[in-house]
């Protein structure tokens, strides 16, 4: 069985905004598969609906055979605002993971239980922030937030992990450390992993299976081998290609179209 | 190339918007300056006549020099000790009036701000939970529209009755005194910190409240680590400023009988003691002054943008670090 499974979904954001467009597509358990696409193409969308955060306007999605809303902690999500707690440790909004898991009363006074304590702070190994345990969120770097995100995905003790545009606000070094970190976690743990990026060379570093999609619809999906430069253009550019953009961005410049 | 023709039509259309912006200034000042105008008229503000009265009204303030701390103190009562000199014997052995006269029923100045202090704090305290309550279910992120109006509504209602009001309004349950001032500044509490903490909610970021949620996490910890997490801090301030506030309306309410500084003030006056009730001015800025101290410095280091990284615990600390309050670090 597949571990993720879209069949032919749609979703339609007001009447007419078409995010996906008859979407299909299915991951095998712990494949790591890299979505491109221009801004818009709903990358954001696709990864929304498998965590169950947004429902489809129509057909199917599936995570381990069960509909996303009720897989519940089994998928951990990434964000690209990392979204982590600026007031709380390190530690503290690592152990958010494991919410699902823990009782209110005991989750409202912080006293979480052992194994949730320890699995935060493993996961926080993970991504080489043990030190770094009781520093506030708020005041560390955009790196090192994410690379809490990821570790509260981790916690999560999660079967599917998702990530969207992890890096896009980060410098390349950053990004690059963190996409280490979450591609050798998600190896370790073997999750199944469904990262959106992009930066081309990050994601032929670190994909194996890339998933182009544009204007809500799957354009490309193939190997790191056949991912070449003019299917990167088709992915972006669409199949005219680069050379033949109606509107190409420097062009403009002088008011003029070339 | 864009011609000149499009920039100058551009230039106009900024200019006519312009003028529009100045003219809406000049209507708006000219309206409030009219209705300063009339509306002095109407309440029958004559200035002449008010600065007729200055003389008299120096001569009363002068009645009140020097302040006379005679109620400071049991000791300094009993034993008529008067002015300033009441308080340096009130010290004199080393606190042990004070503690006495805390423990008299008595009116002295010590017990009435002590008394003061406390109805702003039990006042605060006790609407404390209320506000949260009703703070937290006022706001549309988690009660859904329209609903977080009840809550909301009520809030409004609450705020719109004065805590001078409230007090009136609790006599069934007894006359104003102690007891029915925390009751009344509780009240108000509910009604201002609730809806403080309301706003506050709905300024959070919502990527925290996604990201918890895909956590598949249930909806009060949704609230809990979600939302609140990210107002925890501000919550706090916000109650220390209503703490503040809460000891101003203490003393008002102890003019109506509710005890404290209020009551002796009102006593005082009176009976035309007016140097007493000097003193009792001068307990009034003491107090107020010491509360609003530490609170706005607990509210300073509390602001996470201001203070990168610290805590509570460091707002505690920094407060008995004398640098600190001198400014030299």
């Amino acid at each position: 069985m597949s571990a993720v499974s879209l069949d032919d979904v749609r979703k339609v954001y007001g009447s007419d905004t078409v995010a996906l467009d008859g979407v299909s597509l299915d991951v095998d358990p712990g494949e790591f598969v890299v979505l491109l696409g221009p801004s818009g193409a709903g990358k954001s969308t696709l990864l929304r609906a498998l965590n169950g955060l947004t429902a489809p306007t129509s057909g199917q999605i599936a995570v381990h055979g069960d509909p996303p809303a009720e897989a519940g902690s089994d998928v951990g999500m990434v964000f690209q605002e990392h979204n982590l707690v600026p007031s709380m440790s390190a530690v503290r909004n690592a152990a958010t993971g494991a919410l699902a898991r823990t009782s209110l009363p005991r989750s409202a006074l912080g006293a979480y239980p052992a194994d949730v304590e320890r699995a935060a702070l493993s996961a926080l190994d993970t991504v080489g922030l043990l030190d770094a345990a009781g520093q506030r969120a708020g005041s560390m770097s955009g790196g090192q937030k994410q690379r809490v995100g990821v570790a509260r995905a981790l916690v999560q003790d999660p079967d599917v992990l998702l990530a969207d545009e992890p890096v896009a606000s980060l410098d390349p070094r950053a990004a690059r450390e963190v996409m280490r970190y979450l591609h050798t976690a998600a190896g370790e743990r073997d999750l199944t992993t469904v990262v959106s990026l992009h930066q081309i060379n990050i994601a032929r570093e670190f994909g194996e299976r890339f998933v182009g999609l544009r204007d809500g619809a799957v354009v490309f999906d193939g190997p790191r081998e056949d991912l070449t430069m003019d299917a990167v253009d088709a992915i972006y550019y669409g199949e005219e290609g680069r050379d033949d953009d109606p509107d190409p961005p420097v062009a403009t410049l002088g008011g003029e179209t070339a | 190339m864009t011609d000149d023709a499009t920039i100058d039509g551009a230039r106009r259309s900024l200019r006519r918007r312009r003028r529009a912006r100045r003219l809406l200034v000049a209507v708006v000042l000219a309206a409030v300056g009219a209705v300063t105008y009339f509306g002095l008229d109407f309440v029958g503000f004559e200035a002449g006549e008010l600065a007729a009265g200055v003389p008299d009204f120096l001569d009363f303030v002068g009645g009140f020099f020097p302040p006379d701390f005679v109620a400071f103190t049991r000791y300094t009562i009993l034993n008529d000790v008067h002015g300033l000199e009441a308080v340096g014997v009130s010290f004199s052995d080393g606190g042990g009036h004070v503690a006495d006269s805390l423990g008299w029923e008595g009116v002295t100045l010590v017990r009435a701000s002590l008394v003061t202090l406390l109805l702003g704090f039990l006042g605060t305290v006790l609407g404390f939970p209320f506000a949260l309550a009703l703070g937290v279910l006022g706001s549309e992120r988690v009660t859904p529209f329209p609903f977080n109006f009840l809550f909301r509504g009520l809030m409004s209602a609450i705020r719109a009755i004065p805590a001078i009001v409230w007090i009136f309004l609790f006599v069934p349950l007894g006359p104003p005194s102690q007891p029915t001032a925390v009751l009344a500044i509780a009240t108000d509490t509910v009604g201002n910190l609730g809806r403080l903490f309301t706003d506050e909610l709905e300024e959070i970021e919502d990527g925290p409240i996604e990201a918890i949620r895909s956590t598949g996490a249930s909806r009060p910890q949704v609230v809990g680590f979600g939302m609140l997490s990210q107002v925890f801090t501000s919550y706090i301030a916000w109650t220390l400023y209503i703490l503040e506030v809460n000891t101003r309306i203490a003393i008002s309410l102890g003019v109506v009988g509710a005890g404290g500084l209020g009551y002796y003030i009102r006593n005082t006056t009176g009976m035309w003691a007016y140097r007493e009730t000097a003193a009792g001015i001068v307990m009034v800025f003491l107090v107020v002054l010491s509360i609003e101290l530490v609170s706005s410095r607990l509210r300073a280091r509390l602001r996470p943008d201001e203070h990168e990284a610290t805590g509570s615990l460091d707002a505690i600390r920094d407060l008995f670090d004398p640098d600190r309050w001198l400014g030299r670090s």
